[in-house]
């Protein structure tokens, strides 16, 4: 075969023809997420790895999935957000020493064990990949002025929310991704329904993180791209991956203002997460809590692969 | 980039990133998929895109980080999706399916036959060889546009081009094409 002739078969083997039409780029109608929400809600076993609403912060992803209904419950729960900093300054001084594991900075009840593990949030995994595990957690707590969060099994990575105004966001708006690191915008609203975007740093870390506190900072879990899973089914592939967690311990210290410390360790588990769901049919994915019963395991429970934490000490 | 720069953008090398978005996922779904992806960070980004930057390097790098970093759940969405949903999200997105009127039904099995045969060819290079192949075939870049998109010597570019395209003969050879 000559050189030009080969040429000519990779040229017409590799550069077909497209239709004008099928380079529109979608700003509407790409409604995945409604489909796989009936695809939940219907019952189907929902090996939900890959889809979530985030729950952790006051917005919720790619706008264009989402209906004026939608955007007013992500309206309300900016209202029970966005805490006021009176409020904050107050409950600094009247609240003991304490911090929990939680989904997302929360409200924390008054009777809660300092230490404990709340629950976990899941984020939309449309960035994600084993880089970026889909469930977080953050620390909230009390009168807490560093953390150090380490890992014994794989890695960890911070998100840290980017909004309007902050010294990062003119860098977020020009950085592209890396492999490592990406600011992923995010569409949030403003009262009157206009939409606006915000975005979310998220960077690998390594084994260890310490820091000055940021309660809106949330952990998750990375898998080094050399322990990836080659399992063709991209569905054990994922799991593969997930189960490289199962077992982890995570060191969560927690120095607070009068210098005082405090430190637990969790255990992750990997399995078939439940997923509950509210009247309206909405999972709530900053309810994760629990493993798939035997029984429900058996049925139609939609559930999401990953993990969940104990408390060790 | 303003949204006509953009809207631009996308008239005049928006093919040839799709082409390289569907032959890098090995799929039409998924590859449309990368493309919609792409060209929404690129919209995001715009008024930010320096007018001196080669916005499609830009826009194919920024591709293939997005599939090397999230195949897996590119992969993991199409399988959760019963095959009905799917036909549906395709009518509702008003993607039609391959125009398969332009030939003869055996001019047109057989063209495919070929183009099929050759990109699974492709698709089985390492990497390092099929990134520029596919580069400078199905995007039309250049081999300085590669090296910038892969960030890799020039030279390196053309070597490992060379080495893929004897890949690639020895391999259509063995497969019965004229030697």
């Amino acid at each position: 075969m000559t050189d030009e002739r080969l040429n000519q078969i990779l040229k017409e083997s590799l550069a077909p023809e497209i239709d004008g039409d099928e380079i529109k780029v979608r700003m509407a109608g790409r409604k995945r997420r409604h489909m796989v929400r009936r695809f939940a809600v219907c019952g189907l076993a929902a090996c939900a790895i890959v889809f979530g609403i985030f729950t952790g912060l006051h917005f919720e992803i790619t706008p264009q999935y989402e209906n004026s209904e939608d955007i007013a419950a992500n309206a309300e729960s900016i209202g029970a957000y966005a805490e006021d900093p009176d409020t904050n300054a107050e409950s600094g001084t009247k609240h003991r020493n304490m911090f929990a594991i939680t989904a997302y900075a929360s409200e924390l009840p008054e009777d809660i064990v300092s230490g404990e593990f709340t629950g976990l949030g899941f984020a939309e995994s449309d960035w994600g990949s084993s880089r970026f595990m889909s469930e977080r957690f953050a620390v909230s707590g009390h009168n807490i002025e560093k953390v150090r969060v380490s890992t014994d099994t794989c890695e960890l990575y911070t998100v840290v929310p980017v909004h309007i105004g902050d010294p990062e966001y003119e860098e977020a708006m020009s950085a592209g991704p890396t492999e490592m690191e990406e600011y992923c915008p995010i569409a949030a609203y403003t009262p009157e329904g206009e939409r606006y975007t915000e975005y979310e740093h998220v960077k690998v870390v390594g084994s260890s993180y310490e820091g000055t506190y940021n309660e809106q900072m949330q952990f998750g879990m990375s898998v080094p791209e050399e322990l990836w899973s080659t399992n063709e089914d991209p569905k054990e592939s994922a799991y593969e991956d997930i189960d490289r967690l199962d077992g982890a311990v995570l060191t969560v210290e927690i120095t607070f203002a009068d210098g005082s410390k405090e430190e637990h360790h969790y255990r992750l588990n990997t399995g078939k997460i439940y997923v509950p769901i509210d009247e309206e049919g909405r999972c709530l994915w900053d309810q994760l809590t629990r493993f798939l019963t035997e029984e429900e395991s058996l049925g139609q429970t939609p559930y999401a692969y990953g993990y969940l934490m104990e408390i060790v000490d | 980039m303003n949204r006509e720069e953009f809207e631009q953008f996308v008239m005049d090398c928006g093919r040839d990133i799709l082409r390289f978005c569907r032959l890098t996922t090995g799929d039409r779904e998924t590859g449309d998929e990368l493309y919609q992806d792409t060209m929404l960070i690129l919209l995001e980004k715009g008024a930010r895109l320096d007018p001196v930057q080669n916005t499609k390097s830009y826009a194919l790098s920024v591709a293939i980080l997005l599939w090397k970093n999230k195949k897996r759940k590119y992969a993991n969405r199409r399988r959760l999706m019963p095959v009905d949903s799917m036909e549906r999200v395709e009518e509702e997105s008003g993607l039609d399916p391959p125009d398969d009127s332009a030939a003869s039904p055996d001019e047109h099995l057989l063209r495919e036959d070929e183009r099929h045969t050759v990109q699974k060819v492709v698709a089985e290079l390492p990497e390092k060889y099929r990134l520029p192949i596919q580069l400078f075939y199905a995007a039309d870049m250049s081999v300085q546009e590669i090296s910038d998109i892969m960030r890799i010597p020039e030279g390196t570019v053309k070597s490992r081009m060379s080495k893929a395209r004897s890949l690639l003969k020895k391999e259509l050879e063995e497969l019965g094409y004229d030697r």
